[in-house]
């Protein structure tokens, strides 16, 4: 409402009625009396079915006799004397899940069979995936070498670098050194071909070792890398000469083989320091590829 | 609150089994039993490497003279020298004499591995163990490259080189030296085997050590 009633005003007969809605008419006389004196409601004569009985009004304090303690508050339900809803009042439930038949009882030696393996079975497990968790890390931290073998006298493409390896038998290179005749000394040389401007990026010095048909290791060292520093200067197609030298039992340096291992740094030109640190970071692809050229 | 029906007629102890009682014996067996088992456990427990071994390398033992063999390597200690002064070649390629104030101890050692090359490492390089548990690493006052430290110990080739420390006279009888191979510095490998040699410095050998011991032994020849 907007506008707040005026008590006691009254505006000409003549002129609209501009009071409230509830206002009674204007001629009504003002001290008429208009509250209710009929008599009080009462419930139906006949019950209409479907509703509650109706209860009458009941006094509950004060209490309608005093000696009486009476309460106002309904008793508490004493355990084990529930008594059923009347009919008019219960809900139709479903009917009660029939109980599930008694377990048989398992025999002792099932039992005991049972617990055993069960108890054998979590100590091989607590034992299993600590180990397999650990061999995992291992195998994370060190890859297995992929060794991709190479038949004597040919060239391998790995990741547009062409590899050749070239390997004899040389003196030893300090001639004042003592004559040794169990240590022989060897050369390698390593000639790699970029095929093409991402073989020119990969220019990074590979690790050389020589090994032989026994797995043992033994050191390349790098001598001279005629590879040029920058990957602009990098000529598609031109051999460069990688030189090394190294020492074997003279036993084996008949049969020593080069494992050669291409370095995966790849030095983009125009690269930014944060661009490269970020692929350093997120490359996916290991040094664990091996070229293995056999003699 | 839920309630259960109760079937007419059926009491809940009649409903349960007859519950079995355990005779007093077998109760102060069992009893006796869990406090053996937890006797047993602490004393198991006493037993249990200390510390410090727990980290510690596998470690094989032998003598000065026998070459002694683990699964990654061998090492042999030929002779054991003690001098007052050796020298070094300093920066500019100058050979310097170096003095102590107690005793260099060279140790004369010569090793091959199995099948990996294998250089020693500065961080944890080998060490000489004396009678009372002190461990003296090498000397730094010699250049690396006249030492064991530069050498490449490659499988089938023997290495031979010298390390040398600076120790006390006190400490020389009874001292082992011990080699432990390199590791990797996080990814540490505790199961890398470490040689303990027994030098055979009895205090007459050691007191006929420190007797002879050399004015001066040059460690810098033409070639090296």
């Amino acid at each position: 409402m907007s506008e707040t009633p005026i008590g006691g005003d009254r505006q000409d007969p003549g002129s609209p009625d501009s009071r409230d809605w509830f206002a009674p008419p204007l001629d009504q006389p003002a001290d008429m009396d208009i509250t209710y004196t009929g008599p009080p409601p009462q419930p139906p004569s006949i019950p209409i079915p479907g509703t509650l009985r109706p209860v009458g009004d009941l006094r509950v304090w004060p209490a309608l006799s005093e000696e009486e303690h009476t309460m106002t508050v309904p008793f508490p339900a004493v355990p084990g004397t529930r008594v059923e809803l009347p009919a008019h009042y219960r809900r139709p439930s479903p009917p009660a899940p029939p109980p599930p038949p008694a377990r048989k009882k398992m025999s002792r030696g099932r039992r005991r069979a049972l617990l055993g393996s069960g108890a054998i079975l979590s100590v091989a497990a607590a034992i299993a995936f600590p180990l397999w968790f650990a061999h995992g890390v291992y195998e994370y931290g060190r890859p297995p070498d992929h060794i991709h073998t190479v038949q004597p006298k040919q060239a391998a493409t790995w990741q547009h670098v062409s590899w050749r390896v070239a390997l004899w038998p040389i003196q030893n290179p300090d001639p004042s050194a003592t004559p040794d005749p169990s240590r022989q000394w060897m050369k390698v040389v390593v000639t790699r071909t970029a095929l093409d401007a991402e073989g020119a990026i990969r220019h990074g010095t590979p690790d050389v070792k020589l090994t032989d048909a026994a797995g043992r290791t033994w050191l390349a060292q790098l001598v001279n890398d005629t590879t040029p520093t920058e990957t602009a200067e990098n000529k598609v197609g031109t051999p460069y000469r990688i030189e090394l030298m190294g020492v074997v039992p003279t036993s084996v340096s008949k049969r020593v083989d080069v494992l050669l291992r291409p370095s995966i740094y790849r030095k983009v030109p125009d690269q930014s320091v944060d661009n490269m640190l970020k692929d350093s970071v997120t490359t996916e692809e290991r040094a664990d590829q091996v070229l293995k050229f056999l003699r | 609150m839920t309630m259960t029906r109760q079937e007419p007629g059926t009491t809940p102890r009649q409903a349960r089994r007859p519950v079995e009682r355990r005779s007093v014996v077998g109760r102060v067996a069992a009893m006796v039993a869990g406090i053996a088992l937890a006797a047993a456990a602490v004393w198991a427990q006493s037993n249990a490497m200390p510390y410090e071994q727990r980290g510690s390398f596998l470690t094989t033992k032998g003598e000065i003279g026998r070459p002694v063999e683990t699964n990654r390597y061998t090492v042999q200690v030929t002779s054991v020298t003690a001098a007052h002064m050796v020298d070094t070649r300093n920066f500019s390629s100058e050979t310097v004499k170096v003095a102590t104030r107690y005793l260099f101890l060279l140790v004369n050692l010569r090793a091959t591995t199995r099948s990996e090359p294998m250089q020693l490492s500065k961080l944890g390089p080998p060490e000489l163990l004396t009678a009372d548990g002190k461990r003296y690493k090498p000397t730094d006052k010699v250049d690396e490259s006249l030492t064991f430290f530069a050498k490449q110990v490659q499988p089938g080739l023997w290495s031979t080189g010298t390390l040398v420390y600076e120790v006390p006279a006190a400490a020389i009888p009874g001292v082992r030296f011990v080699f432990i191979p390199p590791v990797a510095a996080i990814v540490v490998d505790n199961s890398a085997p470490e040689a303990e040699i027994d030098l055979g410095l009895t205090s007459a050998d050691a007191a006929r050590l420190i007797s002879r011991a050399e004015a001066y032994h040059p460690l810098v020849t033409k070639t090296s």
